[in-house]
């Protein structure tokens, strides 16, 4: 609070005197004092400006124009949100329902996991849980690239195919399934998949938060009649790791949009067959670079960005720390 | 310590939120985590065990899931190996290998240095600008691919190394996790070193740096991560196979047809091994096909063998077709309940005749309002 009168002195001397000498003078008080905080920021902000702020505004005003990456972009104000919205078949029978259903089962349910693995562990000693924490993140780590192979050997649709194979000699089912090429399983093995390598960096913030609780808070708990450990959890532990579980989710979010190649990976297409493992990233490659609609892919583009934004909102509003 | 001591005696010892040692109330936690383990580990055993299998293990009926005779034959072929465009395997990991290197070496720096000047510097946008980083933080990077690239394209980036390194630097995230670490270091510390005449450079290095060790570590691990598995940059902006990395190398490998790359807009047209005429962003391996700029042309379209002037009947057949082909995937499935010989074949070739179909609306049709 002391720092803000020295700005407002500074401006008054430039208003009273508009001489160059007092204005050089003041530049140069700048850069003793907040120079050297722009230079270390110089870098980052660079790059922080090229590659997210830009690409955010060029999608932002291409979204209103038809680009077809021949020919300049021309303006053709909302008419792609329009179509979007009104014309888009597919994306309002299969893409958006699939994503919301994808980002509803993998988000919040990789988040409650994430949570949970993470209080379990913390009630292990640390030698043991160091291990059993380094063996859940593990699968966070592997790319979707290196996993592909495994995934496609383990529902592969031959009977060579793991499940298939395993499921065939229990006799639950007569003839192989087709796991990754059939409409009505490809949803269940992409969930499944990202579930399974979800337990990635807020996974470990919470556990660090968890452990971070000041263990006489639980000892006054239980003197203020908490009984259960269910109780401890919603009345102390959540609370009083309200910033972990704010980054926990923020990241949950960004990742389960974020997401999107699994269903083309698994399937090996784009489209996904009949739509069905269709999100909303696959919708913009599919028009950015198979159909070349700039516009178009920008659009929808936008809207995923908006996406994230609200359900971050939403995050932020229920773990906000000042209630 | 004394409450150490006391705890010790508490019936909490042991069997509360991180406790000391043992306590055999721990042991149903261990029970819940069990088959947690079983099925996060299986899939990372299943590809150590694979990597040694020998070729008729690999392809045994009924499927073994451990190896029998291991062997390094997999990794002797893996780096005796060519690509389809003449580039050794070798040369893919080095450039992995360098470009996470430098990549993780300079996100380092920096994130550092932002969180630095964010954390312990006074200066009038330091508020708005860590609000800007913290709603970046919702920044999905897969949802800009598109502008990205026209900014990596007007920047002469294309097909250079700093594709790979410059857009993984600016890591939201990282600079907030490190902003976070650096607020837990007293003000007084830096202040003591300034009094002691210190410049900022040598703060930064001697004072911030050795104590935020674990935050360097947690965003060296999440940038290694990010640039070792990434695919992306290989496929949409490198053309030269001598820059691309390992991880793209390994799609080649995985997948039959390349997903979203293989069958992609008319920038380059050749023939495949079965005479379909293919349209891929990057250029078909070993093969002959027209540039980019021939195939972006009118005229050089015109001259192979789509008419320019849109032709209605051979539009609606490709709409049509490609009506059939995004409707009735089922059909071509239900065929193959039993074999395995077309089984894999069938996505491939819907992919491809798909990808005929949008070209052709793409030469045929008019020009949709």
């Amino acid at each position: 609070m002391s720092l803000s009168s020295q700005p407002q002195s500074l401006a008054a001397v430039g208003v009273r005197k508009g001489e160059p000498e007092a204005q050089q003078s003041r530049l140069k008080r700048w850069a003793d004092k907040e120079g050297s905080a722009y230079v270390f920021l110089s870098a980052y902000g660079v790059l922080f400006f090229t590659f997210i702020v830009v690409p955010v505004a060029v999608a932002a005003g291409l979204s209103f124009t038809t680009f077809d990456t021949i020919q300049p972009p021309t303006f053709n104000g909302l008419r792609n949100y329009i179509a979007l919205l009104t014309q888009d078949d597919i994306f309002m029978r299969y893409v958006l329902p699939n994503t919301l259903k994808f980002a509803v089962l993998v988000g919040p349910g990789g988040y409650v996991l994430s949570f949970l693995l993470a209080w379990v562990l913390a009630q292990v000693p640390k030698g043991p849980r160091t291990v059993l924490a380094l063996i859940l993140y593990s699968p966070s780590m592997t790319s979707g690239v290196a996993m592909g192979a495994v995934w496609l050997t383990l529902f592969s649709g031959d009977q060579n195919g793991y499940l298939n194979s395993f499921l065939l000699s229990l006799t639950v089912i007569q003839e192989p399934v087709q796991w990754l090429q059939s409409p009505q399983y490809l949803m269940t093995v992409m969930i499944l998949v990202t579930l399974w390598s979800s337990m990635g960096v807020g996974f470990l913030a919470m556990l660090a938060g968890i452990l971070e609780i000041n263990p006489e808070l639980y000892e006054a708990g239980s003197l203020d009649g908490i009984r259960s450990r269910f109780q401890e959890i919603i009345h102390i532990t959540v609370p009083s790791m309200k910033p972990q579980m704010l980054f926990g989710a923020v990241i949950a979010i960004v990742a389960t949009f974020q997401a999107g190649a699994i269903g083309v990976t698994l399937s090996g297409t784009n489209p996904t067959p009949q739509y069905a493992g269709q999100l909303i990233v696959n919708h913009i490659e599919d028009y950015g670079y198979l159909r070349y609609e700039m516009g178009y892919a920008a659009a929808v583009s936008v809207v995923l960005l908006m996406m994230v934004l609200l359900f971050s909102r939403l995050a932020t509003r229920l773990f906000s720390s000042n209630d | 310590m004394r409450l150490n001591r006391l705890r010790r005696f508490s019936s909490h010892y042991n069997s509360g939120i991180n406790p000391k040692g043992f306590h055999v109330s721990q042991l149903k936690f261990y029970v819940v985590l069990a088959p947690l383990l079983v099925v996060m580990l299986l899939p990372i055993i299943y590809i150590f065990s694979t990597a040694f299998k020998p070729l008729d293990e690999l392809f045994a009926y009924p499927p073994r899931f451990v190896v029998l005779n291991p062997t390094l034959d997999n990794f002797t072929e893996l780096f005796g190996r060519v690509s389809k465009s003449g580039v050794p395997v070798s040369r893919y990991l080095f450039n992995s290998l360098t470009v996470t290197a430098v990549t993780v070496g300079a996100s380092i720096v920096v994130s550092t240095t932002a969180a630095y000047a964010l954390s312990k510097k006074r200066f009038k946008l330091k508020q708005v600008l860590f609000t800007i980083n913290t709603v970046a933080l919702m920044f999905v990077p897969i949802a800009v691919t598109i502008p990205r690239f026209l900014v990596i394209e007007r920047l002469d980036l294309m097909n250079t190394f700093w594709a790979h390194i410059l857009p993984g630097l600016a890591l939201p995230v990282g600079l907030f996790l490190i902003k976070q670490f650096i607020d837990g270091i007293p003000d007084e510390v830096v202040e003591a070193a300034q009094v002691d005449g210190a410049s900022d450079v040598w703060i930064y290095w001697k004072v911030i740096l050795p104590m935020i060790r674990p935050a360097v570590a947690t965003i060296a691990i999440l940038t290694f991560q990010a640039t070792w598995n990434n695919t992306e940059v290989s496929t949409l902006y490198i053309n030269s196979e001598n820059l691309k990395t390992f991880a793209f190398y390994l799609t080649t490998l995985t997948t039959t047809t390349a997903g979203a790359n293989a069958v992609a807009g008319p920038v380059y047209k050749w023939k495949d091994a079965h005479g379909v005429t293919q349209y891929s962003e990057t250029p078909p391996a070993g093969k002959k096909f027209e540039t980019r700029e021939q195939a972006r042309t009118p005229q050089a379209a015109a001259s192979t063998e789509t008419p320019a002037a849109p032709v209605p009947g051979q539009c609606s057949t490709a709409r049509a077709n490609l009506a059939l082909l995004d409707g009735g995937g089922q059909v071509m499935q239900d065929t193959d309940g039993d074999g395995k010989a077309d089984t894999p074949l069938t996505p491939e070739q819907h992919t491809a005749q798909r990808g005929l179909a949008q070209a052709a609306i793409k030469a045929y049709c008019p020009p949709a309002g």
